[in-house]
């Protein structure tokens, strides 16, 4: 018996690279905040025509399998470099590293994300201010004024707690960038792991203030946004160029996309992926277009 | 005839079964074995890169962990304090309660206790760090935030109290064999003389049995430095230097876990992970040495 | 107890170390009985409610993704991964340590070997999860894939099952080996009918606990063979989803608490199952050595 399971486990061992060839399996991998976008997506496209050709009948009647895996933006270029994933997710500009590193590809954008300075609606300063300024930014992100009154001599004395993606996160790094420049951001801020855990941490502390996807504030009527030097997070704005804090949403891969891939990408484009992404509170790329 | 073709087979396998085991098992066993050897050039291997660009003791003790700063600045000091912190804290309930279970289990309980605290202990041990992770997120932290008016309740003394109970069942499995081993005949002759049992226990017992208990705990000490999961759901990853127990934190293996995903291949900052990793290598082999020699003078205490 | 004639010839203060330090250890013993059962009953009564048919027998639905639905994918990848990782760790570690117990001739190489096993058995979930995404998904072309995250779970599972097959084969009854050998018969032989037989449920009862830690291990399998969302069924060549890395998932994202302890309810039940069979084995394996 034991032999037997021996020779079988060998053989698994010799065989397994080449069944690998099966390339109509997608893997995308990559940044947490694209993962719904292409979740749901895949979702709607596998249950609407479940094999491939039906989508494209170029294809094979093969049954669709779409698959997607966190990790984050980095992850994401780094699985497309190691050929480990069919696309990579990145929801950032492409650094320059990466760039070299990836030579000749693609970076289609989806959607783009505006990023919100939001707090809850009960927050001492949301409700008393609609609008912050970026100088005013710099002061409460860099943890220069540690209180609510310190910003503010109308305000309680209540710690500000700001919550902040890790330094790497996408998000982050347009923060870094647009308001704080040289000056790291507050020792006392609170890193979360995932949009998913700031926004539940947002939500349950009205003392609390963040950074956080415009879709996601857009979905919850319980937080809302400050406008930065008076520009709202709105589609338009966004799409205009008016407010500066957004990022784009990429599928990244290798020059020529295997068809499959190429047909999700189709789907994910069109009306009915795009609506998708509208649905999730992001701006689809048919809008800024 | 057929008794000697018998005899023939068996000489046969003899002949060739024994030499083919013997290679087979060997092979297994290097092949094994060599994984260690195998983990330890890829970590040291992919931190090597770091040469050249930090030095090892701003790397270690610069304060500022901001990789996408230009050029990045990538201190560690933060994520080995808090390991620090959390195996301190973690250790300083482990230790005197595992010991504790071990000193029950070995010198008091009762046979029934016995046999039902030991597969307690191993479910314990049992638990995945994940879970543990989780069950920490939905009691301790919540506690935390109303008993100490914590605006959020994750904090290195979330993570070193979980990280303690995952470690207790290995201090107290392995401190229970080495007051097991201590023989009978010591311990009744210090009960004939007279003394109480916690005398004897005290100046007989314990003292032989240390090296035993001490291996347990540097085993416990290793499991909470490498215990990645339940301290980083716990701990709030931040990455400024922690200044007490319930501030936030980030574990070497947090650091490690967080940002290797975000981090491209070749960068420095990817090249200070694999280092990160590399010191945590380190830190567990010295451990391992350190219960090896252990178990030496216990073997020599023992004859 | 306070009748024993031995305390009355101490003075009180002796009397109040003995009382304290029983009282003490009692306290210890049963805080290791406790803390089991509390954290296991915490998460066993708060999980029962989420289970129904629909939550192990669907996928995961829902926005975000696991919400609703279930974890069916999830309880599949696990079993394939596990399955893979038993596969090749079991025969590599019960044919070592036979070669440890039986073969190696030389004490020193045995005491060397066992201190890399230990050693190994010493490393960081973490590091087998980096190396196995360095090296096995990336380097050996494997992918993320059941396959890359089976055998880092094998890496990890090999010195447990090593270490406990090793001390089981030398619980063995040494005269045994060296009549049978007396007799003429190879050593072959007398590993697999006198002794494997004998060390067997001690064997069993080590793989048992090394596969229950590898169902329960999150971080090597989260970079090598784990994805979020998966609709086809677990081949070797295919990311899964796992148990563990779903609960991840489900807390790190706050998706849902609700299935999270669900999740961790199945995972349980799995931990006690597994634990419950290596208890047995290990009663059976004591009743036969006597």
């Amino acid at each position: 018996m034991r032999h037997a399971l021996l020779c079988a486990v060998l053989a698994l061992l010799i065989c397994a690279p080449s069944v690998r060839s099966d390339d109509s399996n997608l893997l995308l991998s990559g940044s947490t905040t694209l993962i719904p976008i292409v979740t749901n997506a895949a979702e709607a496209f596998t249950t609407r025509y479940r094999t491939w050709n039906r989508f494209d009948p170029a294809l094979p009647a093969r049954p669709i399998v779409i698959e997607t895996a966190g990790g984050g933006s980095g992850q994401g270029v780094r699985a497309v470099l190691d050929g480990v994933a069919s696309a990579g997710m990145v929801a950032r500009e492409l650094r320059e590293q990466e760039l070299e590193r990836l030579g000749s590809h693609q970076a289609v954008r989806v959607g783009i994300d505006a990023v919100a300075v939001a707090a809850r609606s009960d927050n001492p300063l949301r409700s008393q201010r609609q609008n912050l300024t970026a100088a005013e930014l710099h002061r409460l992100l860099s943890g220069e004024v540690a209180t609510y009154r310190a910003f503010d001599s109308n305000l309680p004395d209540r710690e500000v707690v700001l919550l902040v993606r890790d330094a790497s996160a996408g998000s982050a790094v347009m923060i870094q960038r647009q308001f704080l420049g040289e000056t790291p951001v507050s020792p006392r801020a609170l890193q979360m792991s995932s949009q998913g855990q700031l926004l539940r941490s947002l939500q349950g502390n009205p003392h609390t203030l963040a950074y956080i996807s415009a879709g996601l504030v857009n979905a919850h009527d319980d937080i809302s946004a400050f406008a930065i030097d008076g520009v709202q997070p709105s589609d338009d704005n966004v799409v205009s160029g008016a407010y500066e804090l957004a990022r784009p949403l990429l599928i990244v891969h290798r020059d020529t996309p295997n068809p499959y891939l190429a047909a999700f990408m189709r789907f994910l484009l069109g009306p009915d992926g795009q609506a998708i992404v509208a649905d999730l509170g992001y701006i689809p790329v048919s809008a800024a277009n | 005839m057929a008794q000697v073709m018998a005899q023939d087979v068996r000489q046969l396998s003899r002949m060739t079964l024994d030499p083919l085991m013997w290679t087979a098992s060997l092979a297994a066993l290097l092949l094994g074995v060599s994984t260690l050897f195998l983990i330890i050039i890829y970590v040291l291997y992919q931190a090597s890169g770091l040469i050249g660009e930090i030095s090892l003791g701003a790397f270690l003790f610069s304060e500022a962990w901001v990789p996408l700063a230009e050029p990045p600045r990538l201190g560690i000091m933060h994520a080995w304090m808090s390991t620090l912190y959390v195996t301190a804290i973690s250790l300083l309930v482990a230790v005197p309660l595992g010991v504790g279970i071990a000193l029950f289990t070995a010198e008091l309980a009762p046979p029934a206790a016995r046999a039902v605290l030991q597969p307690c202990l191993e479910v314990l041990a049992g638990i995945p760090s994940v879970v543990y992770g989780f069950f920490g997120f939905v009691t301790l932290v919540v506690w935390f935030e109303a008993w100490f008016d914590m605006t959020t309740g994750v904090s290195i003394l979330a993570a070193g109290l979980i990280v303690a109970i995952t470690v207790t069942p290995f201090i107290a499995s392995t401190a229970t064999e080495a007051l097991d081993a201590v023989s009978a005949g010591d311990r009744e002759a210090g009960l004939s003389l007279g003394v109480t049992r916690f005398y004897t226990i005290r100046r007989i017992v314990l003292p032989r049995a240390m090296p035993g208990i001490f291996a347990g705990v540097v085993l416990g000490f290793a499991r909470a430095i490498g215990e990645t999961l339940a301290a980083l759901m716990l701990i709030g990853n931040s990455v400024a230097i922690p200044g007490s127990v319930l501030d936030r934190g980030q574990t070497l293996t947090g650091l490690v876990a967080t940002e290797l995903g975000e981090a491209a291949v070749g960068t420095p900052k990817y090249h200070a992970l694999f280092a990160a990793s590399a010191v945590l290598m380190v830190l567990i082999l010295l451990i391992n040495v350190g219960i090896l020699l252990a178990k030496k003078r216990l073997l020599r205490h023992g004859f | 107890m306070a009748s024993n004639p031995q305390w009355r010839l101490h003075q009180p203060r002796a009397l109040l170390a003995e009382r304290l330090f029983v009282a003490g250890a009692w306290i210890a013993g049963s805080m290791g009985f406790l803390l089991p059962v509390a954290i296991i009953g915490y998460l066993l009564v708060n999980g029962i409610g989420v289970l129904s048919w629909e939550f192990i027998s669907a996928p995961p639905r829902g926005y975000p993704l696991g919400l609703h639905g279930g974890i069916l994918p999830a309880i599949q990848g696990s079993l394939a991964v596990t399955m893979v990782a038993l596969g090749v760790a079991f025969p590599l570690a019960v044919a070592s340590a036979i070669y440890l117990a039986e073969y190696a001739e030389h004490p020193r190489f045995v005491a060397i070997m066992q201190f890399l096993a230990e050693c190994l058995a010493a490393v960081p979930a973490l590091l087998f999860g980096v190396l196995g995404y360095g090296l096995l998904v990336v380097q050996f072309g494997l992918g993320i894939s059941a396959l890359a995250g089976g055998l880092t779970l094998a890496m990890m599972m090999y010195p447990v099952i090593l270490i406990g097959s090793h001390a089981a084969l030398q619980s063995v009854d040494r005269s045994l080996r060296e009549s049978a050998l007396a007799m003429g018969v190879s050593r072959a032989y007398v590993i697999r009918r006198a002794l494997l037989p004998r060390a067997w449920p001690g064997i069993i009862a080590a793989t048992v606990l090394a596969g229950s830690h590898a169902v329960g291990s999150a971080v090597p399998v989260l970079f090598t063979a784990a994805v979020v969302q998966t609709r086809s069924a677990p081949s070797l060549d295919s990311p899964v989803m796992t148990l563990p890395t779903h609960l991840f998932y489900l807390v790190s994202e706050a998706v849902s608490f609700e299935h999270a302890y669900g999740t961790a309810f199945v995972l349980l039940v799995c931990l006690l199952f597994a634990n419950t069979c290596a208890l047995v084995l290990r009663r059976r394996l004591r009743m036969r050595g006597e």
